[in-house]
């Protein structure tokens, strides 16, 4: 297991009755997929049903919102190379004014790195991991996991939530949480 | 493909009891029968992540149907399909619960019924059950296979008969629980599973 609360040692989960939680995804190219994809590989980590989520269509009526950053890569069978870092997320919780709750959905942006010239499915193996990760984060994993087989590393090697991952969001949900959800 | 666990123990055990069957039955000597109860569902899951939980199944509404068929001597074959369904939920150590989805729990059995005293007929019973989730989730995910169960029966009934053969009936059963997701997350052992009903059983059809 990792650490999952903040750098001043706050947690943050979905409490029960506020599943399933919401995501929106910019309906752009596949990200709808790569969203509905990684919220199932978080939700099958849970044995006791602690998180649920769900597509939107409705940004205003979402918990997470998904989009590009800017470029929006071309739909594409992912690579089964080694993984390259083709991509990059950056997801936002954003506290009130008494640093106790989020005041306003998660907001995650992905984006595609061009440094370098990747081929369309490096690209695409890249987004299921990165996805998958920044998704973590909006389920309250708030800091980068050190172990470098968790998808939860600075730049996600494995291509789906590793046992560390899992044992990690299980205790995160069986710890009380400092900070509330965004306001439903 | 690797047979279902369960599968071998009820087919043979129905091939025991219908060798006890020496004649087909007379239909006047068949029975149509029901039950509706509330069963009660012993823990399915004990865990403890942070602190203990427990898995368990709420009080279930049930309906039975079965035919009873005439055997040698006081003996009579019980042929059963049984229906329950309630929500399952995690219970916490501090006394909270939440709900992971709802449970249909299906089995099909045979026993042998005879009476015990003017008032009193007793059933033993085997089968297999399985457990239908509303949804694939949590320790659901990867699915739950056919598990076999035993079965303890008891009516009780005015020594003259009631109309329509009314009767209290208070049952019992166990079986084994484990599916493969709590086997792939490290549960070895299943869990042994007892459940405990009472309702009415009340007679759908008499040949005379």
């Amino acid at each position: 297991m990792y650490v999952f609360a903040d750098a001043f040692g706050d947690v943050f989960h979905w409490p029960t009755d506020r599943l399933p939680v919401r995501f929106f995804a910019d309906s752009r190219s596949n990200m709808p997929a790569l969203v509905a994809d990684a919220v199932t590989a978080w939700e099958r980590q849970f044995l006791y049903g602690e998180f649920r989520g769900v597509m939107v269509h409705d940004s205003t009526a979402a918990d997470v919102i998904v989009h590009w950053a800017d470029s929006v890569p071309p739909a594409a069978e992912p690579d089964q190379g080694p993984p390259v870092d083709a991509c990059g997320g950056l997801t936002q919780g954003v506290l009130d004014s008494s640093g106790q709750a989020f005041a306003a959905p998660f907001e995650t942006q992905i984006s595609i790195l061009t440094g370098t010239v990747y081929s369309a499915g490096q690209v695409q193996a890249c987004l299921r991991r990165v996805v998958i990760h920044e998704l973590g984060h909006t389920l309250g994993i708030l800091r980068e996991a050190p172990d470098t087989q968790a998808i939860m590393y600075v730049t996600p090697r494995v291509r789906l939530p590793a046992a560390i991952d899992r044992r990690t969001m299980e205790v995160l949900y069986h710890t009380t949480a400092t900070l509330a959800p965004p306001p439903p | 493909m690797k047979a279902p666990p369960a599968a071998g123990l009820p087919v043979g055990v129905v091939w025991s009891l219908l060798a006890l069957c020496p004649t087909i039955p007379l239909q006047g000597q068949v029975v149509i029968h029901t039950a509706v109860a509330a069963r009660y569902t012993s823990t399915l899951v004990h865990d403890s992540i942070v602190a203990p939980l427990d898995v368990r199944a709420d009080i279930a509404p049930s309906l039975t149907a079965g035919a009873e068929l005439p055997l040698t001597g006081p003996w009579r074959l019980d042929l059963l399909v049984d229906l329950s369904t309630s929500p399952v939920r995690r219970h916490l150590a501090d006394g909270s619960s939440a709900p992971i989805t709802r449970l249909w729990m299906l089995e099909v059995g045979i026993g042998l019924r005879r009476q015990l005293e003017p008032w009193l007929t007793g059933r033993l019973a085997v089968g297999a059950l399985k457990y239908l989730p509303a949804s694939s989730i949590g320790l659901f995910r990867d699915g739950v296979s056919i598990t076999p169960y035993g079965a303890l029966a008891f009516d009780i009934a005015p020594p003259h008969g009631a109309p329509r053969g009314l009767a209290l009936e208070l049952a019992g059963d166990v079986h084994r629980f484990l599916t493969p997701a709590l086997r792939n997350d490290g549960f070895v052992d299943p869990r042994l599973v007892y459940r405990l009903s009472a309702g009415v059983r009340f007679d759908l059809w008499r040949a005379r």
